[in-house]
């Protein structure tokens, strides 16, 4: 389970919502890692969000999905040998129009604030075992 | 003989420290001569036994329409990528809440689709990355996967996974190694395929 700030806390089965371009899915109908945004990726929390099809309807017309992750389905930690590992903390976040946004950041282990990952293969690891857990739930 | 996938595990590790030589070869053996190219061809036995340092570049001759001649056209899909990637190019700044592949970034990106059109391999899709970069795809059937990362920075990660549940190996090279190594991946996941 990742670690949480904001209230009201987030439950391990509340759906987080994530808004998908066209290019962000491949052709199976999955979600690509390119959609992880490793400076904090951008998602509404199941809890105020409505439902995802109307989400995608007042949405930005190049949105032309919605993915969804569980919060408890999100690995708390990403190795990242031989430094320390990066822990995943999602944040309520609400702002102007947008109850709902909240956000998935990557801490490293021990310290208080966002840190973006430097090592390549180890920013790819961390965007593939995310992207693997979000599902498609809603398409145009 | 090791077992299959873990030849081609072996494939991009053994390619970083091999490069160098590799296209010091290729670099030499690509000028015409009488019509036929002489060009490297890595051979699976070559890449398979590699763990026993045994680097084997076969030279074999090849027809002049070897898409190492600058006056061949290149195929029509280049330039589709090529204008796909000029489109990314021009998404606005923060688009969706997302950084904007770079300049560098399209360039890096654009050098190794023609890299490895050169290798004979044509681009599968490409796709604008949350943080800034751009994915460039190869493979995406079932859990076998080929790409290119490329970040703002210009820097490049390969990414590769040859099913049968292993797990994605990702190696970050300089970019004329990392179109080899990917070639050399694809190429070797052909060669292993059995045909039928």
């Amino acid at each position: 389970m990742p670690r949480q700030q904001g209230n009201p806390p987030f439950e391990a089965e509340e759906q987080l919502y994530r808004h998908l371009y066209e290019k962000w899915i491949d052709a199976g109908g999955r979600v690509r890692d390119a959609a992880i945004d490793l400076q904090g990726t951008s998602v509404d929390r199941g809890l105020f969000a409505g439902e995802p099809s109307d989400r995608l309807a007042r949405g930005d017309a190049d949105v032309v999905a919605v993915g969804a992750i569980a919060f408890g389905d999100i690995p708390s930690q990403f190795d990242a040998p031989p430094a320390k590992p990066y822990e995943s903390v999602v944040v309520y976040k609400p702002e102007n129009g947008n109850d709902a946004h909240s956000e998935i950041q990557f801490w490293r282990a021990g310290e208080s604030e966002p840190s973006k990952p430097q090592s390549k293969p180890i920013k790819a690891q961390i965007r593939e075992q995310l992207a693997a857990r979000m599902r498609v739930v809603c398409r145009r | 003989m090791p077992p299959k996938d873990s030849g081609r595990a072996t494939t991009v590790a053994s390619v970083a420290a091999t490069t160098t030589l590799w296209l010091g070869f290729v670099s030499s053996a690509t000028l015409p001569s009488g019509g036929v190219h002489r060009v490297a061809e890595w051979k699976p036995s070559a890449i398979r036994s590699w763990g026993q340092s045994m680097l084997q570049l076969v030279p074999m001759d090849v027809q002049s329409s070897a898409r190492t001649h600058p006056s061949i056209d290149p195929p029509a899909w280049l330039a589709e990528a090529e204008k796909s990637l000029a489109e990314l190019g021009r998404l606005p700044d923060r688009w969706g809440g997302s950084e904007k592949p770079s300049e560098l970034a399209i360039r890096v990106a654009q050098a190794l689709v023609r890299s490895m059109e050169r290798h004979g391999h044509q681009v599968l899709d490409m796709a604008p990355i949350a943080d800034g970069g751009i994915a460039v795809y190869y493979v995406e059937e079932g859990d076998q996967h080929a790409r290119f990362d490329v970040d703002n920075d210009g820097g490049i990660v390969v990414a590769t996974r040859a099913g049968h549940g292993t797990s994605t190996q990702y190696a970050e090279l300089p970019e004329a190694e990392a179109a080899v190594a990917l070639a050399s991946f694809l190429q070797y996941d052909a060669d292993a395929t059995p045909a039928g």
